[in-house]
């Protein structure tokens, strides 16, 4: 059996009977180079260089009757056809679909791509062979351009060698090298700067005990800025390396085999996520400048706005509702005493905070400096970290409430434990926490009166921690909506996958997601076509933060969680995880990046 | 001489699979008969008077709570001296009998935690209407009853009959009351019990005998003396009733609808014997 | 003469339980005889629709609610058009229904009388008088089994017990008892003078009330302190577990009695095979197959004589307590532990006496031999509706009687509307599978 991969276009204005010239690679198929005329062919095999790089005559093409096949008689042919990806234009074809985000990361978004794949191996156990066939042959396949150059340069000059074409391209570079050398040595020193500055800050933010990060979605903005600079000169020595890896391969060749091996779309997933980033980037600060103005210019209004708001929902309500809750609301019995305890408590706590520095923040002189800071931020660095900066603020002004959310929950889960408990003694089992299971057990009397005494004090109690509880929990839940509104926003400025969508649009061939062989009519041809990446695929991560957040927010697990009085927070970590997939877990040490660079600009 | 059946799977008879051999039929027939026709009452009448009689003392003894409440609620009256003397009655009669059980500890663990939490139990259902409390406080009673075995004492019943002095004690006025409630009522309903359970295990009915007539006085002398004397005749004539008339009934059922004859129950799973 | 049989039960595969095996083997060895057996049941989560498993037997997995521990939920006429379906697609003319808690059973027998077809019923298990469910059960099946062709029990126990429920004619009850699969049941090969100063006893069951868990929690303790070279094995799982935990703690016998909790059918025989007396402390047994399967491993039976365990296996391979007591369990397993170390019994010799006992293949051709009586029989009845009818009518006392008028009269009403609806020529047949020739 032979498979025969044939170029789309190469019939294209030929005529008459034509010599079929092929390359192959060990367990490969045979991919047509050209049509060539008889004496063309057999100049091309005196030159010798037919021995050299492996070009074949694999049989005869007709205008008439097509291609007849006469390298091996007896086998089995399947013609497949294929459009010739410009590697160039960065097109080729990939048996798996392209990585958006790094492969070590991959279990992160549990992509379905990746599932399918281990299934298709799964699959193939059986018939490796075959599969490691199909990859070898699109790898020949994206290289069919630099076949044909090569068979072009053989056949118009048979003479020619190809080391006095590679002494004018040195001698071409050595021209152009002088004057740069300076200012990329510029280029190299400012990168490590600023490389040195990034990733102490990235340490600094991660900082173990206190752990910035997890706390202020300021700090986690600069985190990922950070990062994504960090990777930054990584990236683009990988993009330019394998282009120079290749040229070098060029230059070896005449020493070498002459077969081609590397694969020179292997950067290609990276450049993707370096011109994503910047666009991002880009994008951010444009979004942000409109931002800043139209902040600056409404900044009056906007402050005695907020002034309002904070004052009325902050403080007015919150004071309200908790006075209310300690004189038996609605007709519900409350424990009087402890109520009043709770509410005092409380009461005192917002007075304070408010006195302390609700108060002076949200008076308008504070709130229009802090707009104009706003403003400012969203200038320089983007719309995400104005965003950033706003979470930040609602979070620090709703401590409080935060504060009285976790105190109740406390409250009431170690009730709702206790009672649990007590329910057991007063079935007279008891859990046995060495073993993890519920024991029968006698008691003695005076154990059983004592824990039907609390049971019953407990059962008392019991509404009133729960009333506090389900308001301090609706107040909380209403401060942590916009916040995850926000925190989406950002996240969706953030990692954006705007330049793939482009590409999508643009040239779907340059970011494969699989290869589709289509039978031509009823014989054994097939089309070879590029699968593009869908745009679930593409949007992958992004529903996997949903379901994140769907799952952390609105599940039934959650409303028991919350029932049971588990405190729940934002998992802020948990959540960016995701979208942190195309970046690296640690950023590389600046005296890594300082030796590559280094290595770079001296090549 | 042709075999006999055996009543055996693992033999193999030569029978046909769905032989009924003479002997199987007579004995079906008999269990036939058994499921149609009633039979001797299998209780002696004496012996259901006596449960029912235990049970009727339990209730009683339960009546005592409300007496104490009642005595405290309504009357105020000053519960010191009386808790006094019968804490140290218990006391005596503890160390007279020689519980292996009620060492000091325990005793001295409960009468503290109970001061420890009077106050707060008398907090407790400040802002709850009496009638809520009392008809939890009837709910409880009830369960109480029906969760009480006559013979021994359960968990599940000690538990709700605490929970039920505590949700009465929380109606009353000074901690001092809710304490003292407490204590007399664990004292009467718990301890008193347990005592009396220990009397007839010893066979000492004479003893069992009085406690149980004084028991008896305190609660109809106290039902005549808020209620009247109409609503302590009705009262005695329905416990008469209760002890002596219900019995019958009892019997009657037990042999006309309650099918625990031994040939019939040969089906049900065996009673395990875990002597 | 080869028939179309169909089994209906709620218990299937992917369940494994007596009553599973007991079905599945009996369609094996009835396939093997040349008939054709397909197997209806209710779907075990995903697993809807037709399967096949071994030698063509079909499955048909029917979609319905589940109620409680796998039992479908009782509709007494909404099955009847899938079942009527499922019945005429596969030329069905016996009916056999399994377990008379399984509703799809009752519905299903109900249905073929109806229709005509010859109807069987399997009892595996007993049943009280008393308790609320039993009672319904036993008028339920006082109603299917009004028309019934005939009836099998496991055991003469079963079989009286059966009796009373339904008020059925003792000559329509055949006794089949179950089987074992002998070679899955080997013994291990062990030398005759095997040093029998460590006696293992062995307990598999599912650790229940009714299966003596409470018995048994007792029991071991004092044999462990009576006999000091005594081990125990127990497997099984349940809410009884906890109990058997503490027990092992309370007494310090983690050194002599291992739990293993729930062990895989296909294990079974390894763990009996650890052992050398089994020991069953049942409550509550109608055949107790558990008990052949271990005479059938070598093992020395200690039992209660529950139910129809009397009846099981012969005299020298078991050792009876004779109530359900812990004291007279203990006299009897101290009694075995005596028999074997003065080696009074030879308990090599119990496989090949199981294996002739209880074999499969008897079972089948014992019950086909029911089939064959019914087919013949069933040309000289009258099977009229108004026949039937009268039969209902016969049946219970007066409020039940028109209780179960009704439901015939709705049924009959439903089996005309479907033939008028679905006509029977609509209805493709199904291929039979093809019988590998021997």
């Amino acid at each position: 059996m032979q498979y025969v991969f044939w170029p789309q276009s190469l019939e294209e204005g030929k005529h008459g009977s034509r010599t079929v010239v092929a390359v192959r690679e060990s367990d490969t198929g045979w991919m047509v180079l050209a049509l060539l005329e008889k004496q063309e062919y057999s100049s091309l095999v005196k030159a010798g260089s037919c021995e050299k790089y492996g070009f074949t005559n694999i049989g005869k093409w007709e205008s008439s009757s097509g291609f007849t096949f006469e390298f091996s008689k007896n086998t089995a042919l399947f013609l497949v056809k294929f459009k010739p990806p410009r590697l160039n234009l960065m097109q080729f074809y990939s048996l798996e679909p392209i990585a958006l985000v790094l492969p070590e990361k991959d279990y992160l978004i549990g992509s379905a791509a990746g599932n399918n794949h281990n299934s298709l191996r799964e699959f193939h156990k059986g018939s490796e062979l075959s599969e490691f066939g199909l990859r070898k042959s699109i790898n020949l396949i994206n290289m069919y351009r630099k076949h044909l150059h090569r068979l072009n340069l053989a056949s118009e000059k048979g003479h020619y060698r190809e080391t006095s074409q590679l002494s004018l391209l040195l001698a071409r570079g050595a021209v152009f090298r002088r004057p740069v050398t300076g200012l990329r040595r510029c280029a190299v020193y400012l990168t490590i700067c600023a490389h040195f500055l990034a990733a102490t800050l990235v340490t600094f933010l991660n900082m173990k005990p206190l752990k910035l990060v997890n706390f202020s979605s300021t700090a986690q903005q600069i985190d990922l800025r950070c990062r994504q600079l960090c990777y930054f000169p990584e990236q683009f020595l990988r993009i330019n390396n394998s282009e120079s890896s290749g040229s070098s391969q060029r230059t070896d060749v005449k020493s070498q085999t002459s077969r081609i091996r590397m694969f020179p779309c292997n950067s290609y997933p990276d450049y993707i996520r370096f011109y994503n980033t910047i666009w991002l980037i880009a994008n951010d600060v444009s979004f942000g400048l409109s931002l800043g103005a139209l902040l600056a210019e409404n900044q009056c209004n906007i402050a005695v706005f907020l002034n309002d708001m904070f004052t009325r929902c902050l403080y007015e309500r919150v004071h309200f509702v908790t006075t209310a809750l300690s004189h038996n609301p609605l007709g519900i019995k409350l424990n009087g005493e402890l109520a009043k305890f709770l509410s005092d408590l409380f009461l005192w706590t917002i007075d304070f905070s408010y006195s302390m520095y609700i108060k002076r923040i949200t008076s308008t002189r504070c709130i229009s400096i802090f707009i104009s800071i706003v403003s400012t931020a969203s200038c320089f660095f983007g719309v995400t970290f104005a965003l950033a900066i706003a979470v930040d603020f609602v979070s620090f002004l709703t401590m409080h409430i935060s504060l009285f959310y976790f105190i109740s929950a406390k409250m009431y889960h170690w009730q709702l434990h206790v009672m649990q408990t007590l329910l057991y003694l007063f079935c007279g089992k008891k859990r046995n926490v060495l073993r993890n299971r519920v024991d029968s057990n006698l008691f003695e009397l005076d154990q059983l009166l004592m824990g039907t005494l609390f049971f019953t004090i407990l059962i008392f109690l019991l509404p009133t921690f729960l009333i506090f509880y389900v308001l301090f929990t609706i107040l909380r839940l209403s401060v942590l909506l916009p916040e995850l509104i926000l925190e989406f926003v950002m996240a969706l400025l953030n990692h954006f996958p705007l330049f793939v969508l482009l590409l999508r649009i643009k040239d779907p061939m340059r970011i494969p997601g699989g290869i589709l062989l289509q039978p031509i009519g009823g014989g054994p041809e097939f089309k070879l076509k590029n699968n593009p990446l869908s745009l679930k695929q593409i949007l992958r991560p992004y529903a996997v933060l949903l379901a994140t957040m769907v799952d952390n927010y609105f599940t039934l697990s959650t409303f028991r969680e919350i029932l049971v009085g588990f405190p729940m927070t934002i998992k802020r970590h948990r959540m960016y995880r995701v979208l942190y997939s195309t970046l690296p877990e640690v950023p590389t040490k600046t005296s890594e990046v300082w030796t590559s660079l280094m290595s770079f600009t001296n090549s | 001489m042709e075999p006999r059946w055996k009543r055996l799977l693992w033999l193999k008879q030569e029978f046909p699979d769905n032989h009924t051999d003479p002997e199987f039929l007579r004995e079906v027939s008999q269990l036939q008969k058994v499921e149609q026709i009633a039979r001797k009452p299998s209780s002696s009448y004496q012996q259901v008077v006596i449960d029912f009689l235990l049970l009727y003392h339990r209730v009683l003894n339960t009546g005592l709570m409300y007496v104490t409440f009642t005595l405290l609620y309504y009357y105020r009256c000053d519960p010191m001296y009386f808790t006094g003397s019968l804490t140290c009655l218990s006391f005596l009669a503890a160390t007279l009998f020689h519980y292996a059980r009620m060492s000091l500890k325990s005793p001295l663990i409960i009468i503290f935690s109970m001061l420890v939490l009077s106050p707060v139990l008398k907090s407790l259902s400040r802002t709850t209407s009496s009638d809520s409390i009392w008809t939890i406080s009837g709910w409880l009673t009830l369960f109480y009853v029906t969760s009480v075995s006559v013979r021994s004492q359960s968990i599940v019943s000690t538990n709700l009959l605490v929970a039920n002095v505590a949700v009465l004690g929380s109606r009353l006025n000074s901690t001092t009351d809710v304490f003292c409630f407490l204590l007399i009522c664990i004292e009467l309903n718990v301890l008193l019990p347990y005592f009396e359970r220990s009397l007839l295990e010893r066979k000492l009915f004479i003893i069992y005998g009085a406690t149980f007539v004084a028991n008896s006085v305190v609660v109809y002398y106290f039902v005549a003396l808020c209620l009247g004397w109409i609503y302590t005749t009705v009262f005695a004539f329905s416990s008469l009733t209760f002890v002596f008339g219900l019995p019958r009934y009892f019997l009657y059922w037990q042999d006309h609808y309650c099918k625990n004859e031994p040939l019939l129950s040969r089906w049900d799973a065996k009673r395990p014997i875990l002597d | 003469m080869a028939y179309n049989i169909a089994m209906v039960c709620d218990f299937f595969y992917p369940q494994l339980g007596g009553v599973e095996f007991h079905i599945y083997h009996l369609a094996q060895k009835l396939i093997k005889i040349g008939h054709s057996v397909v197997v209806i049941t209710h779907a075990y989560g995903d697993r809807t629709g037709v399967r096949y498993l071994s030698n063509g037997l079909k499955v048909y997995y029917v979609p319905y609610t589940i109620l409680y521990r796998e039992t479908s939920f009782p509709t007494v006429f909404a099955s009847f058009p899938i079942v009527r379906n499922i019945l005429i697609r596969e030329q069905i003319q016996i009916v056999h229904a399994h377990v008379s808690v399984s509703s799809l059973a009752h519905e299903a027998l109900l249905h073929a009388t109806v229709m005509g077809l010859q109807t069987v019923f399997t009892d595996h298990s007993l049943y009280g008088f008393d308790s609320l469910a039993s009672i319904l059960a036993n008028k339920s099946l006082r109603f299917t089994l009004t028309n019934v062709g005939a009836v099998i029990c496991v055991s003469n126990t079963c079989k009286e017990n059966i009796i009373l429920r339904a008020d059925l004619d003792p000559s329509h009850i055949s006794v089949i008892p179950n089987a074992v699969v002998s070679e899955d049941f080997t013994p291990v090969p062990r030398n005759k003078h095997k040093n029998l100063d460590q006696i293992t006893i062995v307990v598999i069951s599912r650790l229940y009330p009714n299966k003596g868990a409470d018995l048994l929690t007792h029991l071991i303790p004092k044999i462990c302190n009576i006999q000091q070279n005594v081990n125990f094995i127990i497997a099984g799982d349940g809410p009884k577990f906890v109990d058997f935990q503490q027990m092992i703690e309370t007494y310090r016998l983690q050194e002599r009695v291992q739990l293993l909790g729930a062990v895989q059918h296909e294990n079974v025989r390894d763990v009996m095979c650890q052992g050398d007396i089994y020991l069953h402390a049942s409550l509550t047994e109608a055949f107790g197959t558990v008990l052949v399967e271990a005479a059938s491993c070598g093992l020395l039976i200690v039992t209660t004589t529950v139910g129809g365990i009397p009846e099981v296996l012969p005299q020298h391979m078991t050792v009876f307590a004779k109530e359900t007591s812990v004291s007279s369990l203990v006299e009897a397993t101290s009694k075995a532990i005596e028999l074997l170390k003065q080696g009074k019994v030879d308990t090599s010799l119990f496989h090949s006496q199981v294996a002739s006992i209880y074999d499969w293949t008897d079972v089948a051709a014992r019950t086909t031999a029911v089939y064959r009586k019914l087919i013949s029989e069933s040309a000289t009845q009258n099977h009229s509706w108004l026949q039937l009818l009268k039969n209902y009518h016969n049946r219970g006392g007066p409020w039940a009687r028109f209780l179960y008028i009704l439901c015939a009269v709705v049924e009959f009403m439903l089996y005309s509307f479907l033939e008028w609806w679905y006509p029977r020529n609509q209805i493709d047949v199904a291929i039979k599978w093809r019988r590998k020739l021997e």
